[in-house]
């Protein structure tokens, strides 16, 4: 009998643990990715210009200068400022999206899969918060680096699957390798260090490459970061027509 | 019109020496030329024996400045259009001019504006105010498009906006409240209208994302009266059709609903967009069928081009405000960008004959501020139904945008 009890025993605490272990490894990892996002994302209200450079090999084919307007919980704007999508506005809100193209006078939502063939493909790549938008499990080390499997959490996600590569120290994140719903390896981000302007470590400059074209890369860099509030009406969709950039 | 536009050029010297001292004023430059060869269709039932002598070539050229000056909490825009014809003719309009008041929440707008509501890329039921829009650019690319003279308030929250609006049409009788709202990552929209025939008409659309690749989106508006007018025909025993003196009549007044049904997928890098259109007042095939016998009957009985003239004008009435004469219609269109070309096709098609309009399009950007485009243009059906009878078979366009 007693060794029917200590058997039952074994079984549920083995059960419980099953139960439970995932929550406390999601509790782990998330803690995790909130240290690796506070490299990249600020928090707060914040305006901030975003150049982005195209090249083709070592040949600048392209660049062009958004203005963004960055609102803590999750809430961006972006209008591009020279290039040949110049007057491009792009808002995003969470999982949703809409572009107001140049001189249309009215904006459009478009799907996660409509961003991937346009220049916003970069832009989506560059606003992910991995601790908001996956959930993470810890693969292991690869030397200095912590390796991390994140999934969405939600099905509008444009990529549903991230392995993500961090410092085992500081958790500053190295390098992102972003994978469609299919599956496919689409984008590799690598992430490079700057300094803001009060003396804290984070990443201003990105450089993400296109797996389905690898010659091809495409390098972010962030300027002109400024604290600043912005009227709600810039993240109504009804006003992105009227809005002008002083 | 030369008139205004001299006020324009004045308001935008006005503007540009204000600018000066305020740095803040902001000049977009757009120009747009196009080349056609067409090739009119032989045997169409509304142009027998070539009674037009229509053009086999055409071109166009528009030039446009829009000037934005910001002021404090006060936005001055004058848009300046000019257009020269094929025979060489130009004309000069102002596509807006208005001034906009930013009262924090608040906005207040006089003036020539642009407007476009709704969620459908081809057709837009509650869009009261919108302009027709153009087969071959429904998001207006071209700038072909004019603003409409009104006054409006609106109110924005981040997830909801109210405008209220007067604007002119025949007259200033026409009164809109416009409501949009985003909950659930739904956006919905909602509008009452009251136009100058002064019966209230309203209407409701939506668009939300599924997944990763579909946006789907719908419209609803109930008209209280036709916008176009009807064609009379009648029936005497033995089969024979009478046509009355005038045709044409406004019909009565009822309810008249304009449905879209729309969604937009992405799959494998090419994106499609399929929309289905409803317009109450659009006349049957029967009703078309009776329309060209009209025509044949008034041609035998004055063989001028004077009495085709009169029924193609007529044609026109028949489609005024409405993409064509009759009640439903099918628009597909498949888009694919490549490395250095953007490819398009899209079709028309009237889903009463099978007929149907059919557009493909590449489009070459040459630089930051220059593309190209070619776009061919097809018009197919049988004998009798709406796009067979076409006066034209088909077009090839070719065209330079600038925009600085």
């Amino acid at each position: 009998m007693n060794k029917i009890v200590k058997w039952m025993l074994v079984i549920v605490l083995l059960l419980l643990l099953v139960i439970l272990a995932p929550d406390l490894c999601g509790q782990d990892r998330a803690d995790l990715l909130v240290k690796i996002d506070r490299y990249r994302m600020v928090a707060g209200s914040f305006n901030m210009d975003v150049r982005m450079q195209d090249f083709d090999g070592d040949t600048l084919k392209e660049e062009a200068v958004f203005r963004g307007f960055f609102s803590g919980d999750d809430r961006s704007l972006l209008i591009c400022e020279s290039g040949k999508n110049k007057g491009i506005k792009v808002l995003m809100k969470g999982d949703d999206m809409w572009v107001n193209l140049s001189g249309s006078k009215r904006a459009l939502r478009i799907t996660p899969m409509q961003r991937l063939m346009g220049e916003a493909a970069n832009g989506d790549v560059a606003k992910v918060s991995f601790n908001r938008d996956y959930t993470g499990t810890l693969l292991g080390d690869e030397g200095n680096l912590l390796k991390l499997e994140l999934k969405a959490k939600s099905a509008g996600a444009t990529y549903q699957r991230v392995l993500l590569y961090a410092d085992k120290k500081t958790y500053q994140p190295v390098r992102a390798e972003f994978f469609l719903l299919s599956g496919k390896h689409f984008k590799t981000a690598y992430y490079q260090e700057g300094t803001m302007a009060d003396g804290r470590a984070a990443v201003l400059k990105m450089r993400i490459e296109d797996k389905l074209n690898p010659q091809r890369y495409t390098v972010m860099e962030n300027l002109n970061f400024k604290p600043r509030q912005f009227p709600e009406k810039y993240f109504n969709v009804m006003y992105l027509p009227q809005i002008e950039v002083d | 019109m030369g008139q205004r536009l001299v006020w324009a050029a004045a308001v935008m010297a006005w503007a540009a020496l204000l600018g000066g001292a305020s740095n803040s004023l902001k000049l977009d430059f757009y120009g747009y030329y196009n080349y056609s060869w067409l090739s009119p269709r032989l045997g169409s039932p509304w142009n027998p024996g070539q009674v037009y002598r229509l053009d086999t070539r055409d071109s166009g050229l528009l030039l446009q400045a829009n000037g934005r000056l910001l002021l404090g909490k006060a936005k001055l825009q004058v848009s300046p259009l000019l257009r020269a014809a094929h025979d060489g003719t130009w004309e000069g309009c102002l596509r807006e001019a208005a001034l906009n008041l930013n009262l924090g929440a608040f906005d207040l707008t006089a003036g020539k504006v642009l407007m476009k509501l709704g969620t459908g890329y081809m057709f837009t039921p509650i869009s009261v105010i919108t302009p027709k829009k153009q087969l071959a650019d429904p998001e207006d690319t071209g700038h072909e498009q004019e603003g409409v003279w009104l006054l409006k308030a609106d109110f924005y929250r981040e997830n909801f906006s109210l405008s209220a609006m007067a604007f002119r049409k025949s007259n200033w009788h026409n009164l809109a409240l416009f409501a949009y709202a985003n909950v659930w990552r739904l956006d919905m929209y909602a509008i009452l209208y009251y136009p100058e025939y002064r019966r209230l008409e309203f209407g409701l659309a939506a668009a939300t994302t599924i997944g990763a690749s579909v946006e789907i989106h719908g419209e609803f508006m109930m008209h209280r009266r036709s916008p176009v007018f009807s064609h009379r025909a009648f029936t005497v025993p033995g089969g024979t059709e009478i046509f009355p003196e005038w045709p044409l009549f406004q019909p009565p007044d009822r309810c008249y609903p304009e449905i879209l049904l729309g969604t937009n997928v992405t799959v494998k890098g090419v994106n499609l967009i399929a929309e289905y259109y409803h317009a109450d007042w659009g006349i049957s095939r029967q009703d078309y069928r009776r329309l060209g016998g009209h025509f044949a009957y008034s041609l035998a009985l004055l063989p001028e081009p004077l009495a085709a003239m009169n029924l193609n004008a007529d044609l026109e009435w028949l489609q005024a405000g409405a993409r064509g004469v009759m009640r439903d219609y099918g628009f597909f269109r498949l888009w694919k960008a490549l490395k250095n070309v953007n490819l398009s096709a899209l079709a028309f098609v009237n889903l009463a004959d099978g007929s149907f309009l059919g557009l493909a399009e590449a489009s070459l950007p040459l630089a930051d501020s220059v593309s190209f485009f070619l776009r061919p243009i097809y018009f197919s059906g049988k004998k009798g139904s709406e796009y067979g009878d076409s006066f034209y078979a088909t077009m090839l366009q070719l065209g330079l945008q600038v925009l600085l």
